[in-house]
């Protein structure tokens, strides 16, 4: 019961804070955190495909040992 | 000393003790033979490093850094058609070519070719030797443009002038012997390139984060961040499909596909893909963060430039100390000598050995073919200059040579490879369609669209399909050469190839199989010039 006090307090402050920023006209925050999702998203896409590819090489590494050796 | 004599001190510096190394490792080894068969020891890294090495140029370090600073992360669609090509080739044709043009004694790739669909009347290599002529002198002059933007970046000559210098660095180099340095000295090249380019890239992560890299990019301009160019529907996907397409000029580019042949053993081929595809993702990685953060400099610290490939040089120059900055210049100018050197020479050998001394003068002496394989280099060598004083981007220039090559011979090499059924006539249609085709489309077609619409998108297809459809409609092989054919090429190479002990599982395999009474100890393209150089009396000592 207080853990879902505890909780609810949490989410309420963040929802707050996220109110002010993003929906308050004037605010400071609101142009980086727009950013920061757009970016975010293509930060995905960049970053995905290293690792991707990086899982795919080392994959095809692994899973490739002869069994015997020719 | 100012900027622009440090750096070219540096260079200068640089160029004499990679000149003094590949002679100095020439006369250790005396002989050509000596050469080839340390070469035939390659192990897996130096392969790795070689085959991107020879793959990257000023393509990558000019071109790349480009893409990265006009086009954002979706830049990105560049290492997904190369990532995927180069993982195709080392695990699908890596090797059973290695395997195959070491039976046959093939040398290079048109040779290859011609044992593989039994062509006695050279017709491969005539047109192959042409097909060669015509795009690696293009390829060659973008090497140019791509050295003359990074003198221009740095020094205050016009850029005529310092294509000019770019060629003629080249040209020197090629002249007084680039082509000899051993594998190990185009290793050493390799890697000085590669740490330059990733240090650079680490430089731009760390000064903006993986994160805030991408914040600041969007500030500047949201369709840097846009993975499709701020474009939509039709226009957006042929653009990313254009993008990945330049993968298929993997497999048609020689100076790729001979270093698979230069392997040490098959067993090494799963290493050398790890080292190699490891090198690329860094490196791509790299020069796209190298362009990205330059834009983020150009436009907060209202660096003006004329051209985006000039990112790289300006940011060197902007980072470093000028000792630092002239590494990182030499480094980058060291992939477009090696391989522009290596193409020139080899175009040289296609004109006079390939077609002049097989198919005009079979009875010139090796002084005459000497002097024209002097002459050619000369020739070859203005002609690409002329075409580089048109400029233009390194990208695009590299990709129309690239989509060439690829378009005439990679379809031809994969089912050659792959496809019993594949017969000559086949081969012959689709090196024509595949050259015809990039001319056609870059001349006549791709003007009418107002995205990007590549040629090799449409040429490879076109090529690879009439490959097949005129195939299907000759006279197949017969079947007791293609059963021995396709045991070479699945065998492991020890029932094929004779051992260091001198025995093998098969009887006289080079006489059997061979068209041409060839060396057989051929490492890279780079060596088949040095066997063509060996054939000359070319070697310095």
């Amino acid at each position: 019961m207080i853990d879902d006090q505890l909780s609810f307090l949490i989410i309420f402050i963040l929802y707050n804070n996220l109110r002010k920023e993003v929906f308050a006209g004037n605010s400071t925050y609101y142009r980086p955190l727009k950013i920061e999702c757009t970016g975010g998203l293509n930060m995905v896409f960049f970053w995905t495909i290293v690792i991707l590819f990086a899982a795919l090489t080392i994959g095809t590494y692994l899973l490739t040992k002869p069994k015997n050796n020719k | 000393m100012s900027f622009a004599v440090w750096i070219l001190f540096t260079i200068s510096l640089y160029l004499v003790v990679m000149l003094y190394l590949g002679w100095w490792a020439a006369r250790k080894t005396g002989t050509f033979e000596d050469f080839l068969l340390g070469g035939r020891t390659i192990g897996p890294w130096v392969i790795g490093f070689s085959e991107r090495a020879s793959e990257m140029s000023g393509w990558v370090s000019i071109g790349l850094t480009g893409e990265g600073f006009s086009g954002g992360v979706a830049a990105m669609w560049n290492l997904i058609g190369c990532y995927l090509a180069d993982f195709f080739c080392w695990n699908a044709i890596a090797k059973r070519l290695r395997t195959y043009t070491e039976v046959v004694n093939a040398l290079t790739i048109p040779s290859f070719l011609e044992n593989r669909f039994k062509d006695r009347r050279g017709l491969i290599r005539i047109i192959g030797g042409l097909i060669f002529v015509v795009f690696l002198t293009q390829y060659v002059s973008a090497q140019y443009v791509a050295a003359g933007k990074l003198f221009d970046a740095l020094t205050p000559m016009s850029f005529n002038q310092a294509t000019i210098l770019g060629a003629v660095i080249i040209m020197i180099y090629t002249c007084a012997g680039g082509f000899l340095a051993v594998s190990w000295t185009d290793f050493l090249q390799g890697i000085v390139a590669l740490f330059g380019l990733t240090a650079l890239g680490l430089i731009g992560l760390f000064q903006f984060g993986p994160v805030g890299i991408f914040q600041e990019l969007g500030q500047i301009d949201q369709t840097l961040l846009d993975p499709f160019w701020g474009l939509t529907g039709i226009a957006a996907v042929i653009t990313a499909l254009s993008y990945v397409s330049i993968g298929f000029g993997w497999t048609g580019n020689p100076h790729i596909m001979v270093r698979f042949m230069g392997i040490r053993s098959t067993k090494d081929l799963r290493k050398a893909a790890l080292i190699a595809l490891s090198l690329m993702i860094l490196v791509y990685t790299s020069v796209f963060i190298i362009g990205m953060a330059g834009k983020i400099v150009a436009e907060t610290q209202g660096k003006q430039l004329i051209d985006p490939e000039y990112i790289m040089p300006t940011l060197a120059k902007l980072w470093f100390p000028a000792p630092i900055a002239g590494i990182l210049v030499a480094a980058a100018l060291s992939l477009m000598m090696s391989t522009a050197d290596s193409q020139l020479l080899v175009a040289v050998s296609a004109l006079v050995d390939d077609i002049y001394h097989r198919f005009i003068n079979q009875d010139a002496t090796e002084k005459q073919l000497v002097l024209y394989g002097r002459i050619g280099t000369i020739v070859l060598g203005l002609a690409a200059l002329v075409l580089a004083f048109g400029g233009g981007k390194v990208f695009t220039l590299v990709l129309d040579a690239w989509a060439g090559l690829g378009a005439a011979f990679g379809p031809a090499i994969i089912l050659g490879l792959w496809w019993r059924r594949a017969t000559l006539a086949g081969v012959i249609v689709s090196l024509f369609v595949g050259a015809f085709t990039v001319f056609f489309w870059k001349i006549v077609m791709a003007p009418q669209f107002d995205f990007w619409f590549y040629n090799l998108l449409v040429a490879f297809p076109l090529s690879f399909a009439l490959l097949v459809i005129v195939s299907l409609f000759t006279q197949p092989p017969k079947k007791e050469d293609l059963d021995r054919e396709f045991s070479i090429l699945t065998a492991p190479i020890s029932d094929v190839v004779p051992q260091d002990d001198g025995t093998s599982k098969c009887e006289d395999t080079s006489s059997q199989y061979s068209l041409r009474s060839v060396t057989s100890k051929t490492i890279t393209e780079l060596d088949n010039v040095k066997i063509f150089a060996g054939q000359m009396n070319l070697q310095p000592s």
